[in-house]
C-alpha cells in the first residue's frame, strides 16, 4: 500500500473513530503527523486505529 | 500507570463476567461505556509507544551529536527531548504525568508547544543548533527562525505553566521603559500586565481543582 492509500485509509478510520467516539484532537495530531513517519511507523498505526475501531464497535 | 491501563480492558470484562445476571443487565450501559474507555485507553497507550518511536531519531542524534552537546547543557538537551515527548503525550492522554485533568485548550497548547519544537530543529538543520547569528553581544546579532519557534514555544509552555512569570516580565520590561524614557510604552505594558494578572489562565487549561494554584490549594 502506498501513502496516498495509506493516508486515505487513516481519513476513513478516523471519521469512524470520532464517530464512536474518540478524541478528534488527538487524531487530527496523528493526520498532521501521517507524512512525516516511516513505513513502520504508519503501519503500526494504522493497525492500531483499525483494532480500535473493531474493538469499539464490538463493546 | 501503564501497566494499569493496560490491565484496564480486562478489567472491566472480568468484573462484567462475574456480576450477577440481574444486576449485569441493569448496569449494562456504564459498564458497556467503562469497557470503551478501556478500549480506547489501551489503544492511546499503543500510540504513545509509536510517538516514542518517531522521536527516538531526534534523541539519538542529539545526545549523539558532540556539536550539538557542547552548545548546551547534556541536561538542557535531555530536558528539551523529555518535554518534547512528555507534553505531547499528555497531549494525547488528556492529563498531565502528575494527574492534572487538561481542558481541550490545555491538549491544543501542547501540541503546539510540540510543534514549536519540532519546528526549531527542522530549521536548525538537525546540525547547527543556533538561536541566533553573530555574537550575543553584537547589536547587529539577529535572531533565527530556530530561535523564533523555540522562543515562541517556551512562550507558549509559560503562558500555560508559569503565568507569574509572564506578569514579572512584564513588570520588568515595564520598568526597564520607564528608566529610557519611553513613558508610552510602560503604560501600555503596564495596562497588558494588569490585564494578565486578571485573568484566570490556568483554568483555561486545566479543568476544576487543578487550575488552582498552589497558593489557593
Amino acid at each position: 500500500m502506498n501513502i496516498e492509500e495509506q493516508k486515505k485509509e487513516l481519513e476513513e478510520l478516523i471519521k469512524k473513530l470520532i464517530a464512536l467516539g474518540e478524541d478528534a484532537d488527538e487524531l487530527n495530531f496523528w493526520t498532521e503527523m501521517f507524512d512525516t513517519m516511516d513505513e513502520g511507523a504508519r503501519s503500526k498505526l494504522l493497525s492500531n486505529l483499525s483494532k480500535e475501531a473493531t474493538d469499539l464497535e464490538k463493546a | 500507570m501503564v501497566p494499569l491501563a493496560h490491565m484496564q480492558p480486562d478489567r472491566a470484562i472480568m468484573k462484567e463476567k462475574n456480576a450477577p445476571l440481574g444486576k449485569m443487565l441493569k448496569n449494562t450501559p456504564e459498564s458497556t461505556l467503562e469497557r470503551k474507555q478501556a478500549i480506547m485507553e489501551q489503544a492511546r497507550d499503543g500510540r504513545l509507544e509509536i510517538l516514542k518511536g518517531y522521536l527516538e531519531p531526534i534523541r539519538k542524534f542529539i545526545t549523539e551529536n558532540r556539536a550539538i552537546r557542547s552548545i548546551g547543557s547534556n541536561v538542557l538537551n535531555d530536558a528539551f527531548l523529555f518535554g518534547t515527548y512528555k507534553q505531547t503525550s499528555e497531549a494525547i492522554r488528556g492529563r498531565t504525568w502528575d494527574g492534572k485533568q487538561l481542558t481541550a485548550l490545555g491538549r491544543i497548547n501542547h501540541l503546539i508547544v510540540h510543534a514549536l519544537y519540532l519546528y526549531a530543529i527542522k530549521e536548525s538543520g538537525m546540525g547547527v543548533w543556533e538561536f541566533y547569528n553573530g555574537g550575543w553581544d553584537d547589536p547587529g546579532t539577529t535572531i533565527t527562525k530556530a530561535g523564533t519557534a523555540y522562543m515562541a514555544s517556551w512562550f507558549f509552555d509559560v503562558v500555560q505553566y508559569h503565568p507569574n512569570t509572564v506578569s514579572n516580565i512584564l513588570s520588568l520590561i515595564e520598568d526597564s521603559a520607564r528608566k529610557r524614557g519611553y513613558e508610552s510604552v510602560a503604560s501600555g505594558l503596564h495596562s497588558i500586565k494588569n490585564t494578565w494578572d486578571k485573568a484566570t489562565l490556568q483554568k483555561l487549561f486545566f479543568k476544576k481543582e487543578d487550575a488552582k494554584t498552589e497558593e489557593e490549594k
